[in-house]
């Protein structure tokens, strides 16, 4: 049975090369998978995990994490500085066999991969002398509701002087999906079930399942989407103008793409314009 | 190589026994062996001199003098030039191993292998004062051979006498074959008429003037030859130039 | 199991080799003299159609690729003979003749005359087999030192790449076969050349010389030493005596051995394109994300071309 019985070209990852991919982005791209706020940004050795970055990251000024705002303490004009990292981000296509995944996620159902990653979160909390310069006077004023809604102060940083970090073990299910994003056709990782090891009360872990699980779902997942054509490794783009565009499934290629035998294969017809 | 087109083949209208140019030549018997000298004028000036020996011992029945090579070679010196080497030059003489020799049996053929021709010899010998042979005045037994090519029609003339007739050349119809083949057509000179006085001719073909008494034959073209295959145009193809780059201003 | 495995099917793979059949241009001169007679050529040719056929053995048969001649310019230089008049007989005897005139040329030395035939606008076919190979080629305009990144946004790039060839094994071509008309040809060019040195001429003149001259396809094959056939004398010229065939294959076994890759990618290859810096500018953009590939092969079935390769 050949390759292209049912396409015009394939490609297929094994999920270690994809993992090997994943470490090179992860170096390149830090800011994909590190976010802090801006003082944290500007120290890196604050951070909760050093970031093993490649040299190209510091040639062209490229940020080592993403920047984010403060986190706000209600009734105040205050805001903590806080990161959050992921690390040792692992891919495991069906049939799911380099990790074993909690029971809340385990069987990997077909056509799915698993991920398992490391969650490190650190917050910039004062020391108490500090807070204590921080308690604001009696405000016996009234309020000027339109001028305070006309210009919202920023957030003020709390002085710091180190993160206190904390990292879980998570685990994800997800798959691939082809998406077209202004008319290119890209191969798009997604989120279906997320767990974090060891939280109590579950309340609390639920709350941070989905406050990461909204992490990678928004920001990290897509930022690892590449082009279909791409992963077609260019060899028909370099010589030959073509739309590359991915196969329809059906009777005889029930998934495209497909996660199967720790692959993940993508299934494309070309039209020469 | 390039070659060098000798117009004066194509363009000469007029042809003097007198005053040689292409395609004409006289020819004399020098029966007395001597050494002669020439003297080539073109009018009344002298262009050069030469010499040539007329020997008993010589087998050569036939010498052709090159009016044009000799004059032209003053300078240069091919090899078949009959011209005196610098420095030997004295009378016209020539050192005697360069010297060309003809039997007295022989014939000397004067000739203009190029140029615009005019040119006469007189021809001498250190006994006397007297030219032994004058082409501006050809005498009994001296030939003038010529080959007409424009077909069109000449007048003949004998510039020393009466004698006048005409000349028509015609293209040959058939297929061309050697020129040196065709047979030439002999006519007698007198100086009061032609025999034939009409002579009719292929172009390119020999007419030879056998002269009685006395000669100084002229003809010339008195129409011109109908042009049918008209000049042609050269088309020159302007190669294609590179398209501008940019607005043109 | 290799990280990575691409494979295009044959009629995707025709889609790649016809790439690289379009970028085929073959161009040369050369000259010669061959005795009585010079010649040059001047060649330019193309490749079209042809049909890919991916075999079992592993090989790749492209059969019947036309190679369409756009130009070939045969331009032979010819001394003419000498045109003279003159030479009769003047005093013919029984015994032969007695006193010639003298011959007098029309031209100082035997007049070259040059004929440019146009040949082109035929085809011939040619079939080409080999093997698909892999070479890593580093481009030597890239400095020492410099980084894959600046490597890619050079102009031109000078990243790193593996391409893919096709070796041949045999190339098989048919000799160039010039058109029935050539004879015709040859003649209607000298008569022109012949026509345009002589052009300034008055007609009468010019129907002289020719006339001397004699038929141009005797003059032609007097001068050139043609035996028999015009057509076939020139197809040999070409084909043996310039050895185009040689060099044309010769030609065909490079640039698809060694100057044109059927394909290629770049190494390390982009995976993730450039995005915005997150954090705003400076910088604008974020570096594309390139990994280093490893252990690139490829190999062909009799359906598919298949490329397997590592990340390193």
């Amino acid at each position: 049975m050949a390759f292209t019985d049912n396409c015009d070209i394939f490609a297929s990852f094994h999920e270690d090369g994809v993992n090997r991919v994943i470490n090179h982005v992860r170096r390149q791209r830090p800011s994909l998978f590190n976010y802090a706020t801006a003082a944290i940004a500007r120290d890196p050795r604050r951070l909760c995990e050093p970031i093993q970055a490649h040299p190209i990251v510091g040639i062209r000024n490229n940020p080592l994490a993403t920047i984010v705002d403060l986190l706000p303490i209600p009734g105040t004009d205050f805001g903590l500085d806080f990161c959050v990292q992921l690390s040792d981000l692992r891919i495991d296509f069906h049939p799911g066999d380099e990790f074993a995944l909690p029971p809340e996620l385990n069987p990997l159902p077909a056509q799915r991969l698993a991920i398992r990653l490391r969650v490190c979160i650190g917050l910039a909390c004062p020391p108490n002398d500090i807070v204590d310069q921080l308690i604001s006077p009696p405000n016996t004023r009234p309020k000027d509701d339109r001028q305070d809604r006309e210009t919202p102060k920023p957030l003020r940083p709390v002085p710091f002087r180190e993160l206190r970090c904390f990292c879980l073990d998570a685990f994800a299910t997800g798959g691939v999906r082809i998406r077209t994003y202004s008319g290119k056709p890209y191969l798009e990782p997604f989120l279906s079930g997320f767990e974090i090891v060891d939280i109590k009360p579950d309340g609390l872990e639920a709350a941070l399942e989905c406050y990461v699980k909204l992490i990678l779902s928004l920001v990290v997942l897509p930022g690892l989407r590449t082009l279909l054509e791409a992963t077609e490794l260019d060899i028909i783009k370099n010589k030959v103008k073509v739309v590359v565009t991915p196969m329809p499934t059906s009777a005889t290629l029930p998934n495209n793409p497909a996660i199967e035998n720790d692959q993940l294969k993508a299934f494309a017809k070309i039209e020469v314009i | 190589m390039q070659a060098v087109l000798n117009r004066e083949v194509f363009s000469t209208r007029l042809f003097d026994s007198g005053a040689l140019g292409v395609l004409a030549s006289v020819i004399h018997q020098f029966a007395e062996p001597a050494i002669y000298g020439v003297v080539v004028r073109r009018g009344d000036i002298v262009v050069h001199t030469l010499s040539f020996e007329v020997s008993a011992a010589s087998q050569n029945l036939q010498l052709d003098i090159d009016l044009a090579t000799s004059i032209r070679d003053r300078a240069g010196r091919e090899e078949s030039c009959t011209c005196a080497p610098a420095g030997t030059e004295k009378h016209g003489v020539m050192p005697r191993e360069m010297r060309p020799t003809v039997s007295p049996k022989g014939y000397v053929l004067f000739y203009v292998s190029r140029g615009e021709g005019g040119l006469s010899v007189q021809v001498g010998t250190n006994r006397s004062n007297q030219p032994v042979f004058d082409s501006t005045t050809l005498g009994k037994g001296d030939l003038f051979a010529l080959s007409l090519l424009a077909p069109t029609k000449y007048s003949m003339e004998n510039r020393l006498g009466r004698a006048r007739g005409m000349i028509e050349v015609s293209m040959p119809e058939a297929a061309f074959q050697s020129l040196a083949d065709l047979e030439p057509i002999a006519v007698e000179a007198t100086r009061d008429a032609f025999a034939p006085p009409d002579v009719k001719a292929s172009s390119g073909q020999g007419i030879v003037f056998r002269v009685v008494d006395a000669a100084r034959i002229v003809i010339e073209q008195t129409q011109d030859p109908p042009d049918d295959e008209p000049r042609r145009r050269r088309r020159i193809v302007v190669p294609k130039r590179p398209a501008p780059s940019g607005p043109h201003r | 199991m290799a990280h990575l495995t691409i494979a295009a099917n044959e009629k995707t793979f025709g889609k790649i080799f016809e790439a690289a059949r379009d970028t085929f241009a073959f161009d040369e001169s050369d000259s010669g003299s061959f005795g009585p007679f010079t010649a040059s050529y001047d060649i330019e040719a193309h490749l079209e159609g042809g049909s890919v056929d991916l075999r079992g053995d592993g090989t790749v048969l492209v059969d019947e690729l036309d190679i369409k001649w756009d130009k070939i310019d045969l331009t032979l230089g010819l001394n003419i003979p000498q045109i003279c008049v003159g030479g009769f007989c003047i005093i013919p005897t029984p015994f032969g003749c007695a006193l010639r005139a003298p011959k007098l040329c029309v031209f100082s030395a035997n007049p070259d005359i040059s004929v440019k035939l146009p040949l082109g606008g035929i085809t011939s076919e040619l079939s080409v087999a080999g093997r698909l190979v892999t070479r890593y080629f580093v481009d030597p305009a890239r400095p020492v030192g410099m980084n894959d990144w600046d490597a890619q946004d050079t102009s031109p790039p000078l990243f790193n790449r593996w391409q893919i060839f096709l070796d041949p094994e045999f190339v098989d071509i048919d000799p160039i076969d010039v058109a029935d008309t050539v004879g015709d040809l040859l003649e209607n060019a000298v008569d022109d050349a012949v026509d345009n040195i002589l052009g300034f001429l008055p007609g009468w003149a010019r129907k002289l010389i020719k006339g001397i001259l004699g038929p141009i396809i005797d003059l032609i094959r007097d001068i050139l030493d043609i035996p028999d056939d015009i057509q076939e004398w020139i197809s040999d010229l070409l084909n043996v005596s310039f050895g185009l065939l040689d060099i044309i294959v010769q030609f065909v076994l490079e640039y698809f051995a060694d100057k044109t890759p059927i394909t290629y990618i770049e190494d390390p290859f982009p995976i993730l394109e450039a995005v915005a810096n997150p954090n705003g500018p400076p910088p604008p953009m974020l570096v594309p994300v390139k990994v280093p590939i490893r252990d690139f092969k490829v190999f062909n079935t009799d359906t598919e071309m298949v490329i397997e390769a590592n990340v390193a």
